[in-house]
């Protein structure tokens, strides 16, 4: 996408001007968006991003500049301006010799929105499942259903004579109901999604996805508030993952722990969680919706072990991030688009299978919650202090599962938290989601069997 | 980039489209961040995006490109149109406002300042040593920084229409992580101002280290119902999680619950809140919404009844209303609605009044994007704080949940405060309110 003699000349320039490491990143990016309301299909629309980002290093320090422009000259103005308040004179500078990574393996069976494509049969699975969803109930009243697909193509040049390419597909379907009864209302949210193109779709069941909405939001809306107060609590598997990543993940990057922003800074290789606990960030997952080859630094991605027998080996890390804290780089440089600098971000992360049945978890508990289906959260890195909520909640009564329950938050820290999970079960699955941090929102998937945390702290309204 | 917006507007004319509209946007961006004393990140960025919206057959298509060139701009209009063709007939959504030269330079939202870079430099080392000077256990000062916008908005559409907006905006922000023993606690604050004189970084370090210092040594409280008031920045938030509720669109899509409910009680009687685009003290003010019609200054609630839902020309026009000026659009996006800056008229409660007992007053809530659910009202949020008895704080509060409903929320007001304050940003304006018998999850 960029001539290579423009990106010798972009980095030679920083160089000369005494900067220690420079990198461009160029992204092109064609979207497609459909989405279904009212029965009808409410929007179709597709675009196509294209830009550079120039990150330019004087030791650790980092200046960050991006244009949608591929000229050489404005490449350099933006590089001068970059350089200006650190330029140290004349560096010896010579011609960089690009090695080009070896090319990868062509991404067969993929039916990407760079072809082309049949836009009827998009619409029709839509359709597909606002019928499937409003003949489940009458008190369906609202169905949203879009489907969301990007071709990304990256190449990447840097001072240590990187060039790499890559090309990414995502596709995503989002679904929504609004189940309405008198006067209550209430939702249910699905919204699965891989790296892939429109074959991830034609392997998906509306039905199932319909199903999904429907039983959310019906089980919501006759729901009670739920009680508030410490109890013990069973997350159930896929979305449920999401404790995981707010409670670890993110204090695991060295984006935090670069800045001792993390309360697991400084503990690699002591206990961090309980010893049933093995954690995992994966990017090699085939079809994984927060897979990639290579990391938005050129690296091959990687599957790293961040927890095993709850002990902390690795963190996830980037180039700066590996300057800084002398971790070493795990292929987890990751950004939302050339306009953001890449920084060490999860992938797909998770808590590995454990030995028990689900059933097991229910049964070891008197009075709890469980918690079949996740929202999303939050977490203040520095402190460990957590948030999410609950989609779908249940009352636990003398080991069985008992009322429907709703509007209820789990909060508490990451470590105290990860110490608390005794109970592992073996029914592991991975979800799609979105993650926002300082390089923007990126796809990553959460996932986990079902886990007991013995106590945690429910809030609810009743 | 007037050229450009006729030029795409003439592509869809030759392509004899029926109607069509263009917006394009234009944004810079500076933004710095320090950490020991030192510039750790300087980001300069500068980016352009076009997006039409076709309408033909009364079939809407959308496309963008931020390749400006005239073979992506056509190529961008030609997979509108084929996208219309896909798309169901919409009887609402026209491009009716006629031709018209609207340009707001409005000098109190772009102003000019030739403040030295070195100087922005300065105050972003400045966030970070000043919190370490000030509060020696503080350990990190992990978010701190300095930023700037402007952003230029331009749009046009096949009847001869164009109008420019534009804005400008600084900020400075810093945080205090503090650790003493085991103890550890961590808050952030931030400001915003029309020109870097107006930044007052020793203000947001100030609130940063005492909020910090009151969540150090905060603590649960026990579990129960507790008269909550919110800091205007945490009001602003939760409202901002339920006020789809009062956009046309949702009561069209089936998302409102106050679909019937227009003069009819859904607040405390004292309780007004209005929608005020061209108040000149908020940081968002605006004259005209994206599709060119100058917005209007709306009583969304008047003492307590609702008066009216916020309005684009197509939900004005299922509605049979008069359109608000409330349309809503990016150059990728759909036509939608938004309000600006909102307004809680003042009430008649005095200090003792509204502090009377005990309350809670809580300053920071966290999980606001999933611990609320915008169609049923519910919401259940981490939040930290301060407990009052008698207008005194006696205790920090941290690590407890609050839960509620926002319609019930609205109805359960105890008192109203005699004094407007605003957020930092200043797109939110608003007395105390005291809010009764909330849930409280704690010890």
């Amino acid at each position: 996408m960029l001539k290579e003699q423009t990106a010798q000349k972009v980095i030679n320039s920083a160089i000369s001007d005494g900067a220690s490491f420079v990198d461009l990143f160029i992204e092109k990016n064609q979207s497609l968006a459909i989405s279904l309301k009212s029965k009808k299909i409410e929007q179709i629309s597709d675009g196509i991003d294209f830009g550079i980002g120039i990150r330019v290093l004087f030791g650790t320090k980092v200046l960050y500049g991006f244009t949608n422009s591929t000229d050489e000259e404005e490449l350099l103005r933006i590089t001068r301006l970059l350089c200006a308040l650190d330029k140290q004179g004349a560096a010896n500078t010579k011609a960089i010799d690009f090695i080009r990574s070896s090319p990868l393996q062509t991404l067969a069976g993929i039916n990407g929105i760079n072809q082309s494509y049949d836009l009827d049969e998009r619409i029709q699975f839509l359709k597909s499942i606002d019928f499937e969803a409003r003949a489940v109930s009458t008190s369906i009243s609202q169905v949203t259903a879009s489907s969301i697909e990007r071709h990304q193509q990256i190449e990447i040049f840097n001072s240590l004579g990187l060039h790499a390419n890559d090309e990414r597909f995502y596709t995503r379907i989002a679904a929504d109901v609004i189940a309405t009864d008198g006067t209550k209302k209430d939702s249910g949210f699905f919204g699965p999604g891989g790296f892939g193109g429109w074959e991830l779709a034609r392997n998906m069941d509306p039905k199932f996805i319909a199903s999904e909405i429907t039983r959310k939001a019906l089980t919501s809306l006759n729901a009670e508030p739920c009680p508030a107060g410490k109890m013990p609590v069973v997350i159930d598997n896929g979305f449920g993952g999401v404790i995981f990543h707010e409670a670890c993940g993110h204090l695991l990057e060295t984006t935090s722990v670069e800045k001792k922003a993390s309360v697991f800074w400084d503990k690699k290789g002591e206990m961090i969680a309980n010893a049933a606990v093995n954690a995992v960030d994966d990017g090699t997952i085939h079809e994984g919706w927060g897979s990639i080859r290579i990391d938005d630094e050129g690296m091959s991605t990687q599957r790293t072990q961040l927890i095993k027998n709850g002990k902390l080996e690795n963190f996830m890390s980037d180039y700066v991030g590996s300057l800084k804290t002398g971790h070493p780089r795990t292929g987890s440089a990751r950004r939302q688009s050339y306009k953001f600098a890449p920084a060490s971000r999860m992938r797909n992360t998770f808590i590995e299978a454990g030995p028990h049945k689900l059933e097991e978890l229910i049964a070891s508990i008197d009075n709890g919650i469980y918690a079949r289906s996740m929202g999303g959260g939050s977490v203040k890195t520095g402190t460990g202090e957590f948030n999410f909520s609950v989609q779908e909640g249940y009352l636990i009564k003398n080991g069985k599962i008992d009322k429907p329950v709703k509007g209820a938050t789990l909060i508490g820290t990451g470590p105290e938290t990860l110490s608390r999970i005794s109970m592992v079960a073996d029914n592991f699955k991975l979800m799609a989601g979105m993650c926002g941090s300082v390089s923007g929102s990126i796809p990553a998937s959460v996932g986990q069997p079902a886990v007991k945390v013995d106590e945690i702290l429910v809030g609810g309204a009743k | 980039m007037k050229d450009i917006i006729e030029k795409t507007i003439s592509m869809a004319n030759d392509l004899k489209i029926d109607q069509c509209d263009v917006i394009l946007s234009e944004s810079q961006s500076l933004n710095l961040s320090s950490q020991e004393g030192k510039i750790e990140t300087y980001k300069v960025n500068s980016s352009r995006l076009i997006g039409v919206r076709v309408i033909h057959g009364q079939k809407v298509g959308i496309s963008y490109s931020e390749d400006l060139s005239d073979s992506s701009l056509k190529t961008m209009v030609q997979s509108a149109l084929k996208s219309s063709s896909f798309a169901e007939v919409d009887e609402y959504q026209a491009i009716t406002h006629e031709k018209a030269t609207i340009i707001d330079e409005n000098p109190k939202t772009f102003r000019d300042d030739h403040t030295e870079i070195q100087t922005k430099i300065d105050l972003a080392i400045q966030l970070d040593n000043e919190v370490k000077r000030q509060e020696p256990r503080t350990s990190a000062v992990p978010y701190n920084g300095y930023s700037e916008s402007s952003n230029h908005r331009h749009y046009g559409n096949h009847l001869g229409l164009y109008s420019y907006e534009r804005d400008k905006t600084f900020s400075c922000y810093t945080s205090s992580l503090i650790k003493d023993g085991d103890k550890q606690a961590l808050f952030y604050d931030g400001m915003s101002g029309r020109t870097f004189a107006e930044l007052n970084p020793q203000e947001v370090i100030k609130n940063a280290i005492y909020k910090t210092r009151i969540l150090l040594d905060a603590s649960p409280i026990p579990t129960g119902n507790y008269d909550l008031i919110f800091e205007t920045e945490t009001l602003e938030s939760l409202l901002g999680c339920f006020l789809g509720q009062f956009s046309g669109k949702s009561v069209k899509d089936g998302y409102s619950s106050f679909k019937d409910s227009i003069d009819q009680k859904i607040a405390h009687p004292e309780f007004s809140l209005r929608d005020l685009p061209h108040y000149e003290e908020g940081f968002i003010c605006a004259h005209s919404d994206s599709e060119g019609f100058i917005k209007k200054d709306l009583h969304l609630i008047e003492k307590g009844e609702l008066r009216t839902f916020y309005h684009n020309s197509a939900t004005a026009r299922y509605f049979g209303v008069a359109n608000t000026g409330h349309a809503s659009r990016g150059a990728k996006g759909h036509l939608s609605t938004s309000l600006t800056q909102l307004f809680i008229d003042a009430g008649s409660s005095n200090n003792s009044q509204l502090l009377s007992g005990k309350t809670l007053h809580v300053f920071a809530l966290e999980g606001l994007h999933a611990g609320v659910n915008p169609s049923s009202g519910d919401f259940s949020l981490a939040a930290s704080g301060q407990i009052y008895e008698n207008g005194e704080a006696t205790q920090g509060v941290k690590g407890i949940t609050i839960s509620g409903n926002f319609f019930a929320l609205l109805k359960n007001i105890e008192a109203i405060g005699s004094t407007v304050h605003t957020t930092s940003n200043r797109s939110f304006f608003a007395p105390s309110i005291r809010f009764g018998g909330i849930k409280v999850a704690g010890i």
